[in-house]
């Protein structure tokens, strides 16, 4: 790679990044052409990992407390990543992630301290200290960053460069000591009823919504649809949890499933969160249902229905005036015998 | 000649036949499958370490973002995304524990100040470059906003390959695991032109089910 063409991307990307991320003295975190690099990052203790996956705290509103993570170097040569805390988020699918470097968080990720990067010789784990200070004035409840060990490659064209910003992270959430106060709605319910244009088939209705998380916890969501006779609950088993964080709204999509169009569904969602406290264990939120109605009007079958009905309208008809006809045929014939009839007693 | 009385007849029953038919094609409507996708193998040297871990390999390969296929509707630069792969040598994982690798892609800013392209006009279509045995999934293809719908928001927080568990007593596999994606940026047709640039941000979590 030509050297000053990556300085110069690279001081394009600071720009990008703003002052919190990379320099291009420091150039930390950008890996070398030829080697690949191979990392993790894992809470720990002071003597290395400790199997912890996430790391989650409960503190007082002016507290401090010091934690750890690990960060090994699985590869062939000396690395220095760049480290970074920032706020986190759940995406549109509902994984955990957090900002990128480009964007300042105004939450828990301001409330880390730690080094800005950590250099690890290749097969050696570096433990890499951190605090968590809570602001005076820091609201209860839970509070959701990330720390994460991040190298930069490259990509440039013509017309667009696009840096990538690999990174390996891992969950730091805090909650804030106080009154805990979980609410939740059901917002922006859609419902669709799909016609199966096959007339021997049931449709689908299609129904999603928005739960929007409204208290100061996060919420384990889930609960049931309660539609055309059928229980749909969410999320589905291999979603797994879905938590929603405080000011935060997920989407559920669900499909009722084979649901013959019997012109209208009243129905409901029933919500029945739960609080996930910081030690794993979980309390109940009082449930709260939400109404819905559906039209489902059965086209199909109503347009077999008349075109049966025309067939047999057009065949009928027909017999009708081939009835007629002979009826008619009948009647000449008897009125041209009355006629013939008659001059014959006339005469 | 054909009678006003026929020729309504006629028309009743082609209407009805028709409407007949007509549902009966729906009813014989065939969905195609979806392709499977090749694979080839990518070698990563790890180096041993004690109780195994969970890590992310990057190659820092260039890759250009280039100008092809535009239209009179859009402009379309494509490129490919380095591929990435996970290896998870961890000899005790708890069971339920999965792990993901997202996308987040930022604004496309003007190298002479011209106006930012937000990041809803890049997409991405994920792809498994290592088979394996269907432990991991390739994420949905992303497109972007001057798309079609469904899923075309842009990468602001998506998906590129994750560890699928059916169960939350299910534990995860050891293993190694490559993707790639191809990356599409679409603007529209009179965006200002200049140099641009963006930072794609990949992440490698880990959550318990």
């Amino acid at each position: 790679m030509n050297t000053s063409r990556l300085r110069a991307a690279l001081a394009a990307l600071a720009t990008v990044a703003g002052a919190a991320a990379l320099t291009v003295t420091a150039t930390p975190a950008v890996a070398d052409e030829a080697a690949a690099v191979s990392w993790s990052v894992t809470p720990a203790d002071a003597s290395g990992p400790d199997g912890r996956v996430a790391i989650e705290h409960e503190l007082d509103a002016g507290e401090t407390l010091e934690d750890h993570f690990a960060v090994r170097n699985l590869g062939t040569e000396a690395v220095t990543f760049r480290v970074a805390a920032a706020d986190g988020f759940y995406t549109r699918s509902g994984r955990f992630d957090m900002l990128p470097s480009d964007q300042e968080s105004v939450d828990a990720g301001t409330w880390i301290a730690l080094p800005e990067s950590v250099t690890v010789e290749p097969g050696g784990t570096v433990v890499v200290p951190f605090t968590i200070s809570v602001p005076e004035n820091a609201e209860p409840g839970d509070h959701a960053a990330g720390i994460a060990a991040s190298v930069l490659s490259l990509k440039q064209g013509e017309g667009a460069e696009v840096g990538v910003e690999s990174r390996v992270g891992f969950r730091v959430m805090t909650r804030v000591t106080g009154e805990l106060a979980p609410a939740f709605s059901a917002q922006n319910v859609r419902t669709d009823y799909r016609t199966s244009w096959n007339p021997l088939e049931p449709g689908r209705i299609d129904v999603s919504f928005d739960v929007v998380n409204e208290g100061n916890t996060r919420l384990e969501v889930g609960g049931v649809l309660d539609l055309a006779g059928q229980q749909v609950p969410f999320p589905d088993e291999s979603a797994g949890r879905q938590e929603i964080l405080p000011g935060e709204r997920h989407t559920f999509s669900l499909v009722v499933d084979q649901v013959w169009p019997l012109f209208a569904f009243p129905g409901e969602i029933a919500l029945a969160p739960s609080v996930t406290t910081a030690d794993g264990q979980s309390t109940e939120v009082a449930p709260a249902a939400t109404p819905l109605f559906i039209w489902a009007i059965p086209w199909p079958q109503l347009l077999v229905l008349a075109g049966l009905a025309l067939i047999a309208m057009a065949l009928l008809w027909r017999r009708n005036r081939s009835t007629r006809r002979i009826e008619e045929l009948v009647r000449q014939a008897r009125e041209a015998g009355r006629r013939d009839a008659v001059p014959e007693r006339a005469a | 000649m054909i009678s006003k009385g026929a020729a309504a007849r006629c028309a009743a029953g082609v209407l009805g036949g028709l409407m007949l038919v007509g549902v009966g094609t729906a009813a014989f409507a065939a969905y195609p499958d979806p392709e499977g996708s090749s694979g080839v193998d990518v070698k990563v040297d790890i180096a041993e370490v004690q109780n195994g871990a969970l890590s992310l390999t990057v190659e820092n390969t260039e890759t250009a973002l280039t100008e092809t296929g535009s239209t009179a509707e859009y402009r379309q630069f494509t490129g490919a995304l380095p591929n990435v792969t996970v290896t998870d040598t961890r000899t005790e994982v708890p069971s339920g524990v999965f792990w993901y690798v997202t996308g987040q892609a930022s604004d496309f800013v003007g190298a002479a100040g011209q106006p930012s392209i937000t990041p809803d006009h890049l997409g991405w279509s994920p792809a498994l470059v290592t088979t394996g045995n269907g432990e991991v999934a390739a994420g949905d293809e992303v497109k972007t906003s001057l798309d079609e719908a469904p899923n075309n928001v842009g990468l602001t927080g998506e998906e590129l390959l994750a560890l699928s568990l059916d169960s939350a007593s299910s534990t995860a596999a050891s293993g190694q695991w490559t993707a790639g994606a191809n990356l599409v940026l679409k603007t529209p047709v009179d965006v200002a032109p200049g140099g641009y640039t963006s930072l794609l941000t990949l992440s490698l979590f880990e959550d318990a089910l």
